[in-house]
């Protein structure tokens, strides 16, 4: 299931049918394109190719120089020397067996033992230091503003927006989900229901310029109460409740609003009878974690019922701004993660789709190495699991930095310069989704800064 | 069946085929509709009334014109373009084109495509190489549905094409349809907005609805009464012309402003008699026209509005009350009322009795005070502009240290209360030396660096007092747009180092209950009693030292302080350093005064502060002038800030509200105005129109954060519920306009809210083992109207949509009213319905 189907006839019938949305007048010739390439489609993208991609959002920036920590003696002193009261027990940390050695021995948290069988068993690797760059960056043009920088480093609402855009000198709020979304959606049979589906409300990483992102919650979509009943009075007020959504507003605000309601609810009439009875024998975890992912589970499960041959999700799972108090709070966060991530690979394989299916964390930034009492603030380059079956996995990718302190990445305090940009990372996910490697940059606009597309993806993570 | 021929040589003929299903009760073979539509009845089917080459029969089949010899069924262009050709027409909504081809003409077409129907040139694109021969283009009809009317015909008289009961009647279409086209049509007219101003120019709207009919027709309509044409009141065009299948139609009837003193003045607006029509029982309504030159009073939809903006929602006596003194005094009144504080309610509740919470209370039990202030303050301007700021400046119990303090959460609310009409250089620093905050924002216990062990101040609160809570990330000028450098590039208000050096500002600051002599009180302050919950109620203070702390690696006292002694630079300006020669007396204590003197003098507060103000209050894209306006209130300047005191409460509050933008009716016809109203808010609002109680007096609506994604005091992040830059994707994004509180209405909460609502108002708004606690809505003054439909969907307007219900609201209220279904009903029900289709509307959602 490796290797990327070439698209370009596809990709050519996406673009327009992304032209063609809200613009009725141009339905014909969509339907005609699309007619006119059955045929080659067909043998593009069988039915049975599916992949999908799940981002699992860490709000609030996590501590990830606890997550993936240095366990062999002498780089595990340098890490407690600078982590201070922060530092882990060298004796606690799940030693991970990696393919091919970086010099380096390396653990994941004590609350990791998960993630830890999943990388050894070759399902899951480590993206290390990575983080918003605009363009190569060394400390000497850091300090000197010799590049260009993100802008707002350091702060909450900008670097998840970044993240998520993966364009650190705009703050405009479309995501690479949702341009890869723009490209890609027409590979799927259904108009009606987004391939970009959040169960962790609204974010920018789903949002595409054509491309709207639809919300489900834990329990799936929702229908309006007393609007199909058919007794006494009901049958006008549902009537009514018809008429008032389709007013044609003229406040933006208000038709909004009405299209909204609207499209929730022509939405959620085909998702529920898609997913209706799907049940998963996997055991998730008791946590809100595991259940937006056993939610995301089902929903792959329904994929053929949906019409649906590409799909992301959103997850998230907040909480990570650990000023204070970082080694208990994250005591109880990381085992949260680990048991959730390992329930869904654990469904994946239950339904077979272990090898069409990528997990992939983000999170707002990393976190200082240095303490402020307990606690660590906001820095830059972090560390970042990507979990499944067409993952290159028990592997380390990118450059585990030296964090011994003013090492050379350190802009101060521990604040680690990223050695791989989050479109290195996210390049290697877009290529596997099947962007093309000649449509790359559209999906992330820096990419080229970092890596020249071909054969090869730029960290060779995803085979 | 009309066929147009294509190919190598295009080719054209017509083949006849009955069409089956139409609407024809007079036998012609041509459908009722379309006669109907173009006027046509009597024409014979061969005929050809427009000369243009197409039978009327055909002209019937394609839903085209017979009078009009443009109007028909043919290629408008045709092309090739290397193997592809193109083929253009006009289309007709509900009609179904098939492109079909044959290799050799003789032989049986194959249909290759099909178009549905558009009221628009439409398109086929054909690969000649690989379909070499002929092709015709062939018009043909759809009854999608199956209940015998045709998808053309139910189209254009506006019914469904894909339900056999459109609008769920229980009388199938065709019955419907062929009793409407036997019956005469009755018309009625009703008013809504009954009451217009001079000095205020929103439109009240005539509805004019017909029943029984289909066909087309024009009504008759007269204007009479005190009032002059045309003088008082813009003269509306004295007929209204109704097409097929038009149910209503409704006119705007707008005041005219004179400087006379002329009294209330009426318009009388009355059905006459016409052709194609009877008079229904409503024959006349009429208009007051409100003259501010003798009368002084604004319209209830005009306080109805302004409230909508400054509290939690308009009420009854509220809307009274800014009548008898208008919004200027009204707001004025309101800086003198009591504080309707939350923190000594939620002190005075038995726990026991409310659930049993033994050792309560818990976090959610703030909610019983919040709405209890909600419902009943006497400041409820007060009320509205502290939840505001506390979702500017914000603290939160999801998750952390402040979970399970709802005591806190609440003194931290009151402090929010107490500052609201005071000045943003005191909110400031309350916040700053709030334990709640220094818990959220981790300053609390922070220390001076020790590059020794690796230890640095804590700089959370550090940066989100900048950058949220006074200047924001970039520069801004007077009217919030950002400044540019040389380069066009914004200019960023502070780097890290600025963030680094405040960091240090905020250190030595701990619990006000703790002891300042004693070093280790900075860390475990006394607690009498064990009342851990009174810590989070007490101001930090600070511990300014020296004190002596044993090293245990020195193994020796050492001298420390816990308040950085050096010097600091914030935003430009040096903070100077404590002099260890000649201390300065509680130098802690001035350095934050310091600094906090810088960051409220940067100028970007003004724009910065006041624009996320008006954006949760008026409206969410300010024009640069309304914001310019209330910066020079905050600056000191302006007519809303005689005291000429730079960050004045009161004068903001006034620029904001008495501002043109805010007030003027023009605002409400501008498509780019207005605000959607937050989730949680809205259900506040529907509590208050209908005076929501318990038995117990009390308000325990608990857990419905859930429905609504929002809940006061409980935001997941200290980025509050939503962004005040987000853009939801489609018009809005389009224009370049920002939408904040779309962020938390998605595809999960655009149904639960609604969900929400219906149980709320079907049954109860919270639920309760103790039928005392149960909170319901009283509908009892709404039922009282039930006999005078007029002024009860006039008491919904005002109280639900701001005065401000558009027509078509209107009409689709009055529509399910007059159905069969409703007859029979309890008033109740009816009640409910309306209010439960008013509430999730658009027109409420949205304060325009």
């Amino acid at each position: 299931m490796k290797g990327n189907p070439s698209l370009s006839r596809r990709q050519f019938i996406g673009q327009a049918s992304c032209a063609a949305v809200g613009s009725t007048a141009l339905f014909s010739t969509l339907l005609n394109l699309r007619m006119a390439s059955t045929a080659a489609a067909q043998t593009v993208t069988p039915a049975s190719d599916y992949r999908a991609l799940v981002c699992l959002f860490l709000a609030g920036g996590a501590d990830s120089y606890n997550f993936l920590v240095p366990s062999g003696t002498d780089e595990y002193n340098e890490y407690a020397g600078v982590r201070a009261d922060l530092a882990l027990p060298q004796a606690d940390l799940h030693t991970l067996n990696i393919a091919n050695s970086i010099g380096k021995d390396l653990g994941v948290h004590p609350g990791m033992s998960e993630l830890r069988d999943l990388f050894n068993a070759g399902n899951l690797a480590w993206v290390t230091n990575v983080g918003t760059l605009i363009e190569p960056t060394t400390l000497s043009q850091y300090q000197n503003e010799l590049v260009n920088l993100p802008l707002g480093l350091y702060s909450h609402a900008d670097q998840i927006k970044q993240w998520q855009t993966s364009v650190p000198q705009s703050g405009e709020a479309i995501g690479w989900g949702g341009r890869t979304a723009d490209l890609l959606h027409s590979l799927n049979d259904n108009d009606r229901i987004s391939m970009n589906i959040s169960v962790a409300g609204s974010n920018v990483w789903q949002n595409g310029n054509q491309t709207f992102q639809y919300s489900i919650g834990t329990d799936g979509s929702q229908g309006l109460s007393g609007y199909d009943w058919d007794w006494g009075g009901y049958p006008a007020r549902g009537a009514a409740i018809d008429s008032q959504m389709d007013i044609e507003y003229q406040n933006l605000f208000q038709k909004t609003f009405a299209q909204s309601t609207r499209n929730a609810l022509d939405a959620h009439e085909e998702f529920s009878a898609a997913t209706q009875g799907i049940e998963l024998a996997t055991v998730f975890p008791e946590t809100n974690l595991g259940s937006q992912l056993r939610m995301v589970a089902q929903t792959i499960a329904a994929h053929a019922a949906l019409g649906m041959r590409r799909q992301t999700f959103f997850v998230q799972f907040g909480g990570w701004d650990h000023h204070d108090e970082v080694l208990g709070n994250m005591a109880t966060m990381a085992p949260v993660i680990s048991q959730a991530v390992a329930a869904f690979y654990a469904a994946m394989e239950e339904i077979n789709e272990q090898n069409n299916v990528t997990l992939f964390t983000a999170s707002d930034f990393g976190r200082t190495l240095t303490s402020n009492g307990e606690g660590s603030d906001h820095a830059w380059g972090g560390n970042h699991l990507v979990c499944g079956g067409a993952v290159n996995g028990a592997n380390i990718y990118g450059t585990y930095p030296d964090l011994y302190a003013d090492n050379p990445l350190d802009t101060g305090r521990g604040r680690l310069i990223p050695t791989t940009s989050v479109d290195e990372y996210f390049g290697e996910l877009a290529l596997w989704f099947g962007v093309s490697s000649s449509d790359l940059s559209m999906v992330l606009p820096n990419v080229t800064n970092f890596y020249t597309p071909g054969a090869m993806g730029p960290l060779g993570m995803m085979g | 069946m009309k066929a147009l021929y294509t190919g190598i040589l295009i080719a054209a003929s017509l083949l006849s085929w009955k069409v089956h299903g139409q609407v024809d009760q007079n036998g012609n073979q041509l459908s009722d509709v379309w006669e109907m539509r173009y006027q046509a009845s009597g024409l014979p089917v061969d005929g050809d009334a427009d000369g243009d080459g197409m039978t009327n029969e055909e002209e019937a089949e394609a839903g085209t014109n017979p009078f009009d010899p443009r109007s028909n069924f043919r290629l408008t262009n045709l092309q090739t373009v290397g193997q592809m050709l193109s083929l253009d027409w006009v289309g007709a909504p509900g009609k179904i084109y098939h492109l079909e081809h044959v290799s050799t003409l003789g032989e049986a077409w194959s249909v290759i495509a099909t178009y549905d129907g558009e009221d628009a040139a439409q398109q086929a694109l054909i690969d000649f190489s690989s379909n070499p021969g002929f092709f015709r283009l062939v018009v043909t009809d759809l009854d999608t549905d199956e209940d015998g009317v045709l998808d053309w015909e139910e189209i254009e008289l506006g019914f469904d094409p894909e339900n056999a009961n459109s609008q769920r009647f229980s009388q199938d279409d065709q019955m419907r349809i062929e009793a409407a086209l036997s019956s005469g049509n009755t018309v009625n007219i009703y008013a809504l907005q009954v009451d217009i101003a001079e000095n205020w120019s929103a439109p009240g709207y005539i509805l004019i609805q017909r029943r029984g009919g289909l066909d087309a027709f024009t009504v008759n309509l007269s204007f009479n009464g005190s009032a002059t044409a045309g003088v008082d009141y813009a003269l509306p065009g004295g007929t209204v012309e109704f097409g097929i299948g038009q149910l209503a139609a409704w006119i705007p009837i707008s005041a005219l402003d004179d400087a006379l003193p002329e009294g209330v003045e009426t318009i009388d607006i009355a059905l006459d008699a016409g052709a194609g029509y009877l008079i229904g029982t409503r024959a006349s309504t009429s208009v007051s026209i409100i003259d501010d030159e003798s009368d002084p009073t604004i319209t209830t939809r005009e306080a109805a509005r302004f409230l909508g903006q400054a509290t939690f929602g308009p009420t009854p006596s509220l809307i009274t009350d800014v009548q008898a003194v208008g919004i200027e005094a009204w707001i004025e009144d309101q800086f003198t009322q009591t504080v309707g504080q939350h923190q000594p309610l939620l002190m005075g509740y038995d726990w026991e009795l409310l659930g049993g919470a033994i050792g309560g209370p818990y976090s959610h039990h703030k909610m019983l005070a919040w709405w209890h202030q909600a419902m009943e303050a006497p400041d409820p301007l007060r009320q509205r502009m502290a939840f505001a700021l506390s979702e500017i400046l914000v603290i939160s119990d999801t998750n952390g240290g402040l979970d399970g303090n709802p005591v806190g959460m609440l003194n931290y609310y009151d402090m929010l209360l107490e500052h609201s009409f005071g000045n943003y250089r005191e909110l400031l620093e309350a916040v700053t030396y709030h334990p709640c905050m220094g818990v959220y924002l981790s300053h609390r216990g922070n220390l001076p660096a020790d590059p020794a062990i690796n230890r640095f101040p804590d700089e959370n609160y550090a940066r989100e007092i900048m950058q949220l809570f006074s200047i924001g990330l970039w520069m801004l000028n007077d009217d919030g747009t950002r400044q540019l450098d040389e380069f066009g590039q914004p200019i960023p208000t502070y780097d890290n180092s600025d963030i680094t050096n405040l960091a240090s500002v905020f250190t030595g600051m701990s619990w006000g209950q703790g002891d300042t002599s004693v070093w280790w009180e900075f860390y475990w302050p006394t607690v009498e009693n064990d009342e851990y919950w009174r810590t989070y109620t007490v101001p930090m203070i600070l511990w300014e030292g020296p004190y002596s702390v044993w090293d245990n690696e020195l193994n020796q006292h050492v001298e420390q302080y816990y308040h950085e002694q050096g010097a600091k630079t914030v935003l430009g300006v040096e903070l100077p350093a404590n002099d260890p020669e000649n201390p300065e007396d509680n130098y802690a204590v001035n350095d934050i005064d310091r600094a906090l003197d810088v960051i409220f003098n940067h100028p970007n507060v003004g724009p910065f502060i006041g624009r996320l103000l008006i954006q949760r209050l008026v409206t969410s894209n300010p024009s640069n002038a309304y914001v310019a306006r209330v910066t020079e209130a905050f600056n000191g300047g302006g007519p809303h800030n005689p005291s000429g005191v730079r960050g004045d409460m009161q004068s903001l509050i006034r620029a904001i509200f008495l501002d043109e933008e805010a007030r003027d009716a023009d605002m409400l016809d501008d498509p780019e105005h207005g605000m959607l109203r937050e989730n949680y808010l809205r259900y506040v609002a529907l509590a208050r129109a209908f005076n929501a109680s318990s038995n117990s007096g009390e308000y325990p609506i608990f857990w419905v954060n859930d429905a609504f994604s929002q809940q006061p005091l409980s935001s997941p992040s200290v980025f509050n519920f939503f962004q005040p830059d987000y853009q939801p994707l489609g018009e809005i994004r389009d224009s370049g306009l920002v939408a904040p509180e779309f962020q938390i209405l998605t595809a999960v909460t655009g149904i639960t809210i609604p969900n929400q609502f219906n149980s709320s108002i079907l049954y109860q708004l919270n639920w309760s083992e103790n039928d005392d606690d149960v909170v319901r809505f009283d509908f009892s003054p709404v039922v009282a109207l039930i006999n005078d439909q007029d002024a009860l969907i006039e008491y919904l307007n005002n109280l639900l949509t701001f005065g401000n219900m558009t027509p078509e609201l209107h009409d689709s209220l009055r529509f399910m009213l007059n159905r069969p279904e409703f007859d029979g009903q309890s008033d109740e029900f009816m009640v409910q319905s309306l209010i439960y289709l008013i509430a999730t509307s658009a027109d409420a959602a949205v304060l325009r």
